[in-house]
């Protein structure tokens, strides 16, 4: 890709490629204006002097952080998420739901409910003529309700009478009337009138502010929360970014196996397609058990009471039959159905060959909080490795090791290597960090100092000079 | 014997012979003959609906509380929209008429579809302040379930609220000799009981499930999980809803149970509180401390205080105006004296979940560790 007059220059894109990073908090400076490149299928390792803002770097990589300047890009691609049509249409459909919310709160539910529902003998309840009421309703016409047996037009808040008739369509006539009096004059006009229409014409305007501010606000609310999401700890994981802490973060009460099971989880779900073989006869299954619920509700209304008894009982039983099997069939086992109990089973066995990867397979039903400081290091690199990233961050992995173990730890880095995964690493034993790198950064108060391979580093004069220091500032 | 236990999966002995238990009392309600021996009419079976719907109710907040770690003060509103869109569902003032079946799957999507919209923005909060939203929620629920009065009837509660519809032979069945009161207990105590086994079963598999350990990775640790790709928005929300539709179950069975939705200001912080110490007093996170504590709170409430008062009414003498006679006054101390020695003795609750135990002492060990430090 790039020219072939670098000779030195390495000839594929950077996995990581970091550029002008910089990470603020209020006056203090952690990171400033970093530029880091990892390639494909090397192990690079950040090192620095206390303090020197590497975890912060690495904090700023994965996305817990949000860098105050400068890109962070995974092969070649900024790791922020994209807007897809399915988040665009739930923030409009957030917009729109907030939007009617809003109108219904300026309208009055309680109104809505009262000049629409309650409008009609439930016996011969007609859902076009609920409907007209309530968009005349929310429209702050003069409107028709039934009062004590008789239909009387009233003004859109329900406070005036405008005068009442034994029938609906008569009512109706009335109130056409009436608000076409507005402009007739006597004998229709009520000396009441333009006060109404003057309010109602206020109500109209409110109720569209309410709806369409309400929608703006709700959508743009719902964006905005997006926005900030866009680059979180999750989504950065699930770009196959996996990162060990330096601090170690296991999940204590859970056992060995479970911690890299918690790490498979997004293979396990979220990256399936909602019609998955694991969902799918669960989501059957669920809707037999529904549908048998609707058509029961359908025969008790809408049946005469002995019609009811052969469908009724037949869909209640079914109902029950379903529902039963379906309890039993999950209750048997440790997921809620036999493609899911598969998934999971892949699981164990891909979790337990990493665990023999990082040599723990003995200690897999253990509670991780019960393992020796060493394993519980190898653990959490394991589990990282189980999300199957393409970059795998090791925050000092070799912290309050012994010198035997971190012999054993740079073998395992290395065949973490040889698995295909790039690994970027802190660390300050630099036995091991000459012993494995390809390349090393440099950081020193935020700043990068130096960057080469081991043996360019170990000669470079900056670098000796920050750990070893010219005056009385070094604290290596 | 082997084979019997394979087939029992997840279950053992205990649950089986308690199902049993349950599922006969009704036809030989061996505890109310003892007590009719004694001279006294509890009727135990009545309360057990009440036990089972209010156990429903805990196990509802335990997906939150427990499951999730989201501090939630007001369960009973999604409770009241249960009961009170099953009220708007079946009463014949309204033209939908569902009957029992259809709002026991409608009351549940409401109370889910509110759940959502309350929990969609606030769970990016944390303890406390998730803890006072959603006991302002519950406040203004409640106040506005009062004041859409031509809605919800108001303080009076939509009513009647019909029975389950069961088929004719079943309904005669159920009914036996006793008349129709009778029938309509045993049609509530099985479909309660029944729900209660579903939401059992659900949940021993979902703790066992790649949800359950999500859940439990987002409790230990929730940036260690995030990091390792699990999403703690969707995982709460899920939870968060998922609390709210049962809810909202339970809600729709009290509202059959009791025949009206009865007065709003019945689901109020008082309410949430009682589910939370059932919880509490079970053990967070347990499911079988869950409805341990429903059954203690209820049983305790329900059959115990009253049937102390008789006895002390029997033995000081003096009616309902006798203070120190009416045991139901003392309820509320023995109940706090209770909380206090839980707290004191066993804070993990007394039918705790092991690994929940285990988290707790984890954090007394560091807490004494520390003490002994300085």
């Amino acid at each position: 890709m790039t020219s072939a007059g670098q000779a030195a220059a390495p000839s594929v894109a950077p996995l990581l490629q970091i550029e002008q990073l910089t990470l603020r908090f209020g006056g203090l400076t952690a990171v400033s204006a970093v530029d880091l490149q990892v390639q494909p299928g090397e192990i690079a390792a950040v090192i620095g002097p206390n303090g020197a803002g590497k975890t912060s770097l690495f904090n700023a990589i994965t996305g817990i952080y949000e860098p105050t300047s400068g890109t962070v890009r995974l092969g070649g691609q900024d790791m922020v998420a994209r807007l897809t049509g399915a988040q665009l249409a739930q923030q409009l459909l957030a917009g729109l739901a907030l939007g009617v919310l809003a109108l219904l709160m300026a309208a009055g539910l309680d109104g809505l409910w009262a000049a629409t529902i309650k409008q009609q003998n439930p016996q011969e309840f007609s859902i076009a003529q609920a409907l007209s009421d309530g968009i005349s309703y929310l429209q702050a016409q003069p409107r028709v309700e039934a009062r004590m047996g008789r239909f009387m037009a009233v003004s859109f808040d329900g406070q005036i009478p405008l005068g009442s008739a034994p029938t609906r369509e008569k009512a109706q006539q009335l109130r056409d009337d009436v608000a076409r009096g507005l402009e007739k004059g006597p004998p229709y006009a009520n000396p009441q009138l333009p006060q109404i229409a003057a309010a109602a014409a206020t109500a109209r305007i409110v109720r569209w502010l309410a709806l369409v501010v309400g929608a703006l606000l709700g959508a743009a609310g719902t964006h905005a929360v997006w926005r900030r999401q866009r680059r979180t700890p999750t989504s950065v994981a699930r770009l196959g970014v996996a990162r060990t802490f330096q601090n170690i973060r296991l999940f204590h009460n859970m056992t060995v196996l479970e911690n890299v099971l918690v790490a498979m989880d997004r293979h396990l779900s979220h990256s399936l397609p909602w019609w998955h073989a694991s969902r799918r006869g669960l989501f059957l299954q669920l809707s037999v058990i529904i549908a048998f619920l609707v058509v029961l509700t359908a025969s008790t209304r809408a049946m005469p009471a002995a019609d009811v008894g052969v469908v009724g009982s037949f869909a209640l039983l079914g109902f029950l039959l379903s529902s039963a099997a379906l309890l039993v069939q999950v209750g048997r086992r440790k997921a809620f159905s036999p493609a899911d109990l598969q998934l999971e089973q892949l699981a164990r066995s891909k979790a337990m060959e990493l665990l023999a990867f990082v040599g723990l397979d003995a200690r897999a039903g253990d509670l991780s909080r019960n393992l020796p400081y060493g394993d519980q290091r190898r653990l959490e690199i394991a589990r990282a490795l189980a999300t199957e990233p393409r970059l795998l961050l090791l925050d000092e992995p070799a912290a309050g090791m012994n010198p035997s173990e971190s012999v054993a730890l740079m073998q395992l880095i290395r065949q973490i290597k040889g698995r295909g995964v790039t690994v970027l690493l802190i660390e300050h034993h630099m036995r091991v960090v000459m012993g494995i790198s390809d390349r090393i950064t440099v950081l020193v108060h935020g700043k990068r100092i130096a960057e080469g391979t081991p043996e360019e580093i170990r000669n470079n004069p900056k670098v000796i000079e920050a750990y070893l220091g010219t005056e009385a500032d070094a604290h290596g | 014997m082997t084979t019997i236990r394979q087939k029992l999966g997840n279950f053992g002995t205990f649950e089986v012979l308690a199902l049993t238990f349950l599922l006969l009392y009704p036809l030989f309600p061996v505890l109310d003959w003892g007590l009719d021996a004694v001279g006294q009419s509890v009727r135990l079976d009545r309360q057990l609906v009440n036990i089972f719907i209010f156990g429903l109710l805990a196990l509802a907040l335990n997906i939150q509380v427990g499951y999730a770690g989201l501090l939630q003060l007001g369960i009973a509103a999604f409770f009241a929209i249960g009961a009170i869109t099953t009220g708007v569902m079946t009463v014949e003032k309204y033209p939908f008429q569902f009957g029992f079946w259809g709002s026991l799957l409608v009351a549940p999507i409401a109370a889910a579809a509110i759940g959502l919209f309350l929990g969609a923005p606030t769970l990016r909060l944390r303890g406390d302040y998730l803890a006072i939203v959603t006991l302002g929620f519950g406040e203004v629920t409640r106040i506005v379930l009062i004041n859409l009065e031509n809605i919800t009837d108001g303080p009076r509660g939509l009513n009647p609220v019909p029975e389950p519809w069961l088929p004719v032979a079943v309904r005669e069945l159920l009914q036996g000799s006793g008349g129709p009161v009778e029938g309509t207990l045993k049609t509530m105590y099985y479909i309660a009981l029944l729900l209660l086994v579903a939401a059992v079963v659900v949940f021993t598999v979902l703790e066992k499930s790649r949800l359950g350990r999500a859940f439990v990775a987002l409790r230990e640790d929730e940036l260690a999980a995030s990091c390792m790709g699990l999403d703690p928005a969707r995982i709460k929300l899920l939870a968060f809803a998922g609390g709210a539709a049962l809810a909202g179950a339970a809600g729709c069975l009290y509202a059959t149970n009791l025949t009206t939705t009865a007065e709003p200001n019945t689901y109020d912080f008082n309410y949430s509180i009682m589910v939370l110490c059932c919880l509490i007093i079970g053990g967070i996170g347990s499911i079988r401390g869950a409805i341990l504590g429903a059954a203690l709170l209820l049983g305790f409430d329900n059959v115990v205080s009253p049937l102390v008062t008789r006895g002390l009414q029997a033995v000081i003498g003096g009616g309902s105006d006798n203070v120190l006679a009416s045991f139901t006054n003392w309820k509320w101390i023995v109940f706090g004296s209770a909380l206090v020695a839980m707290m004191r003795l066993r804070p993990e609750g007394l039918w705790p979940e092991a690994r929940l135990q285990s988290e707790l002492r984890e954090a007394k060990d560091i807490a004494e560790q520390s003490q002994e430090a300085l």
